[in-house]
């Protein structure tokens, strides 16, 4: 089990008028080479959620365990906690600091005190891995590169921690098409070489449709379900009440069964619909 | 309709190149460039100018702007209001030439503008005083800014909020505060930057929403510069940029209907645009320009109904 | 972290504090802040305890917003309590020890100062708890009019205040999620000795700055768009204006410090009647 949540809960301003119930009875487990994807609006608590995962937000009260480090317990390593959970927050590219692309990318592997060989070493394999060309980039000041750079930079920023779990908070906002597909081709390259775990908040149920393993629906600081991409569609219903949609073509499954054509549930991509119509196709040419 | 051949916006040939880089370092990137290996995108940098683009836009028309970050959308949206003028050619708006520093305020008053991030385009703490900077900037009667501002966030319905301060509101709700912002200036045109990008889905659908009725009820010729495919399905027209250029222009079934280049150009076709585009490739007979879900369930029951 | 910094921010109500005109309550704050100095007596600040109380009850701000706002100086009122007890000496000796000499009129002085800071900090912020930036700048603009004479930029002062009023919220979460950031990776803005601490604010600083720039530049675009052409020409539509909530306001503020000053001059006289009062 990779992440382990029980019982979480957290106020904001506690005993004052300001007092707010952020996050109410979060049951929530990931395993092992999961990709989940959170959804809710803003305010649902996802981000106060994801800022427990490593430490950023003190547990208040409930268990978290994440990769076996107990955080109910008095002494957290959080230096330990802050490298293996890397955290990737909303417009990353608005926190580049540093005067070239190499020390910027350095910075938490310094911060974790290794050796200058082991920081190059990383600095190397976070910018190969996010798909820049370190000889070209890494003496480049950041502010020089494209929007869409500079947001791999700071992405190989947190990869460069070597983080067995990593958390995005809606990586793809403001890019476009294809900048947005670069992240999420990344987001499953990393996810198939050097992190394990992979939390994500997306408000895209398209992305997440193509994404993720499991998705967790956030609404009023609690968890309202956790499914997986394929079986949203049999949650529409709360899903609309919530102001929250289905996946488009999960829409077309529901449309398409409402004329008495049954597809799969794995048809969440054009290529797979695609395939389970074929199917359909095939099977009544048999008939 | 009678009022749509009324050209309200007219760009003849104008060029615009960004002059933040001199000479010399021009001159190093290219040699830079020269040295990188093709794939790399770093050198491959698009420069946002704009070259050759001629545009006319009609009074009341739903204009979509579409093209990949770079592709000097943004820079032809602050061409149409004189927040920038052309190095080269010209942008007349209601026959004002923007690039006559004299009309610029006559220019601006017509074509209101929408930009990003809904938290650095207002300039006030309290919503109605924001909605109200507009009007009094050009020297409306304080009775007749009363009356404008109340309009304006009625309009966007946003009244109830009229004394609040922006920082507790949602994303949406903020651009409409500066879509009320603009409209209190009585404008006839409004350019939306990529007012949606930074949103979230509830956010983005209040915003296009508002936009859509300003220019069904109040006739408000509508530019929507964008890059989510699926927010442009209902506009007049549709607009590629890509290198500075107007690459594509149409219809947005015209437009879509070449997947090809929509893709080449760095985009991507509206998922049940792409998904029927992905049956026609594989033998499904219907049609591939359909943009709503439940068409495209009909089209495909047709098709499996004839096998 | 900086989210419950009250100083500053607007609290939306309709109160009789609220509605007074803007260029009133800005010459009563002065008048205030002013009247503080000239109280000697604890008889005097529990006089104007009074007043205070009436303020924030009419002002219908939650007291506890009002006290939030100590929270900034309470480092500085701690500090110059504890300067003025062991530099002002007079009195009797209460504590002597080594070179320490803590005499009955260093605490009372301390304890004066200490009173005056708070109370000056609770009218103050109450001033702009009650009143939007705009009107504040609107009235400051108005109240600085006659510099305009000697070519004093006093629009373009009013309109820095309001936008830096404006701003200020969204530099504070701003900050507050870079420090968060940068924690994430590794960040310690807590060990070491100064020079490292300092040091490590520079992934803070530089990030926040770059920041503030770019949204300056957002700003005056969306200003250029929206027609702005500076002080020339412009109209407002709030018009500040006094009226019967004005005159009530300022008769009880010159009440409260006709009484105090009074008092000051009768000192001597009272002194002998009711001892009590004037420790």
């Amino acid at each position: 089990m990779s992440i382990v949540v029980e019982n979480l809960n957290y106020v904001y301003n506690p005993k004052t008028a300001f007092e707010k119930h952020a996050l109410i009875d979060v049951n929530l487990t990931v395993d092992e080479g999961e990709f989940l994807a959170i959804i809710g609006h803003t305010g649902s608590g996802k981000s106060t959620f994801v800022q427990h995962l490593n430490g950023l937000i003190k547990l208040q009260s409930g268990k978290i365990v994440v990769d076996g480090i107990d955080l109910t317990q008095k002494k957290v390593d959080y230096k330990l906690l802050r490298a293996t959970v890397g955290m990737v927050f909303q417009y990353p590219e608005y926190q580049l600091f540093a005067d070239t692309v190499y020390n910027d990318v350095a910075f938490g592997p310094k911060n974790l005190k290794l050796s200058s060989q082991e920081i190059d070493e990383r600095v190397r394999e976070a910018l190969n891995l996010v798909g820049l060309n370190f000889d070209y980039v890494s003496q480049k000041s950041p502010f020089e590169l494209s929007g869409g750079e500079k947001r791999r930079v700071a992405i190989a920023g947190v990869i460069a921690m070597r983080p067995k779990i990593l958390v995005l908070d809606e990586p793809t906002a403001g890019l476009d098409p294809s900048g947005k597909n670069e992240i999420l081709n990344l987001v499953t390259k990393l996810r198939e070489t050097t992190v394990h775990t992979v939390v994500m908040i997306n408000h895209d149920m398209d992305e997440v449709a193509r994404y993720a393993t499991k998705v967790a629906v956030f609404d009023k600081g609690s968890v309202k379900f956790v499914t997986t991409p394929q079986k949203l569609y049999l949650k529409r219903d709360e899903l609309v009440q919530m102001g929250l949609d289905i996946p488009t073509l999960a829409k077309l499954k529901l449309y398409l069964s409402s004329k008495g054509i049954e597809v799969g549930e794995d048809c969440l991509t054009s290529e797979k619909m695609t395939r389970e119509l074929e199917k359909l196709a095939k099977g009544g040419e048999n008939v | 309709m009678m009022e749509k051949s009324v050209e309200i916006i007219k760009v003849t040939d104008a060029s615009y190149e960004y002059a933040e880089i001199s000479g010399d370092e021009q001159q190093e990137n290219k040699d830079k460039k020269e040295k990188q290996p093709a794939e790399n995108d770093v050198a491959a940098k698009a420069v946002n100018g704009l070259q050759n683009i001629n545009l006319s836009v009609k009074e009341g028309e739903f204009v979509a702007i579409v093209g990949h970050n770079g592709s000097g959308k943004s820079t032809l949206a602050k061409l149409l209001n004189g927040l920038l003028v052309p190095d080269e050619g010209k942008v007349e708006v209601f026959g004002f030439d923007t690039s006559n520093s004299k009309d610029v305020f006559e220019v601006r008053k017509r074509v209101g503008m929408i930009f990003q991030n809904p938290d650095n385009q207002m300039i006030a703490s309290i919503v109605e005083d924001d909605v109200a900077f507009g009007p009094e900037n050009i020297g409306v009667p304080q009775p007749e800014i009363v009356e404008r501002v109340n309009w304006a966030l009625s309009a966007v319905k946003m009244q109830d909020f009229a004394k609040k301060t922006p920082t507790k509101m949602s994303g949406g709700q903020k651009q409409r505060v500066a879509i009320a912002g603009v409209l209190a200036l009585k404008p006839k045109v409004i350019v939306f930057d990529e007012s949606t990008a930074m949103l979230d889905p509830q956010g983005r659908r209040e915003v296009l929403e508002t936009a859509k009725r300003l220019n069904r009820e109040e006739n408000i010729t509508i530019i929507l510069i964008t890059h989510f495919m699926d927010e442009v399905l209902d506009a007049d027209r549709v607009i590629a940029l890509d290198g500075g250029k107007i690459v594509m222009e149409g219809t947005p079934k015209e437009v879509f209907a070449d997947e090809k280049k929509i893709r080449s150009i760095g985009l991507e076709l509206p998922i049940v645009c792409d998904l029927a585009h992905s049956l026609f490739k594989h033998g499904f007979d219907l049609d591939v320009n359909v943009f709503d879900v439940e068409k495209l369930g009909d089209e495909i029951c047709q098709s499996l109904s004839k096998i | 972290m900086f989210r419950d910094v009250a100083f500053g921010q607007y609290y939306p109500a309709e109160s009789f504090i609220h509605k007074m005109d803007a260029r009133i309550k800005i010459v009563l704050s002065v008048l205030y802040l002013a009247g503080i100095f000239f109280i000697q007596s604890f008889f005097g600040f529990g006089i104007i305890l009074v007043l205070l109380g009436i303020m924030i009850a009419a002002s219908k701000v939650p007291f506890g917003m009002v006290l939030r706002s100590i929270k900034p100086i309470l480092f500085l009122l701690v500090f110059t309590m504890i300067l003025n007890v062991f530099f002002v000496s007079g009195g009797t000796v209460i504590v002597e020890w080594w070179i320490i000499k803590i005499t009955s009129e260093g605490v009372l002085f301390a304890v004066r100062m200490a009173l005056r800071l708070l109370f000056l900090v609770m009218g103050a912020s109450l001033l702009t708890l009650t009143t939007t930036p705009v009107d504040l700048t609107h009235a400051i603009e108005k109240l600085l009019k006659p510099l305009n004479v000697i070519h004093f930029p006093v629009h373009e002062l009013a309109l820095i205040m309001s936008i830096a009023l404006r701003f200020i919220p969204s530099l504070m979460e701003e900050t507050d999620r870079i420090i968060r950031a940068q924690t994430a990776r590794g960040a310690d803005f807590e060990s070491g000795n100064i020079i490292k601490r300092a040091k490590a604010f520079v992934p803070i600083l530089i990030p926040l700055l770059i920041g503030a720039f770019k949204r300056a530049d957002e700003l005056a675009t969306a200003m250029d768009a929206r027609c702005y052409r500076g002080a020339k020409g412009r109209t407002k539509m709030k018009i500040l204006k006094t009226g019967w909530r004005d005159w009530v306001g300022s008769f009880v503020i010159v009440l409260f410090f006709g009484v105090v000053i009074t008092l000051n001059i009768l000192q001597p006289q009272l002194v002998e009647l009711v001892p009590w009062m004037f420790v």
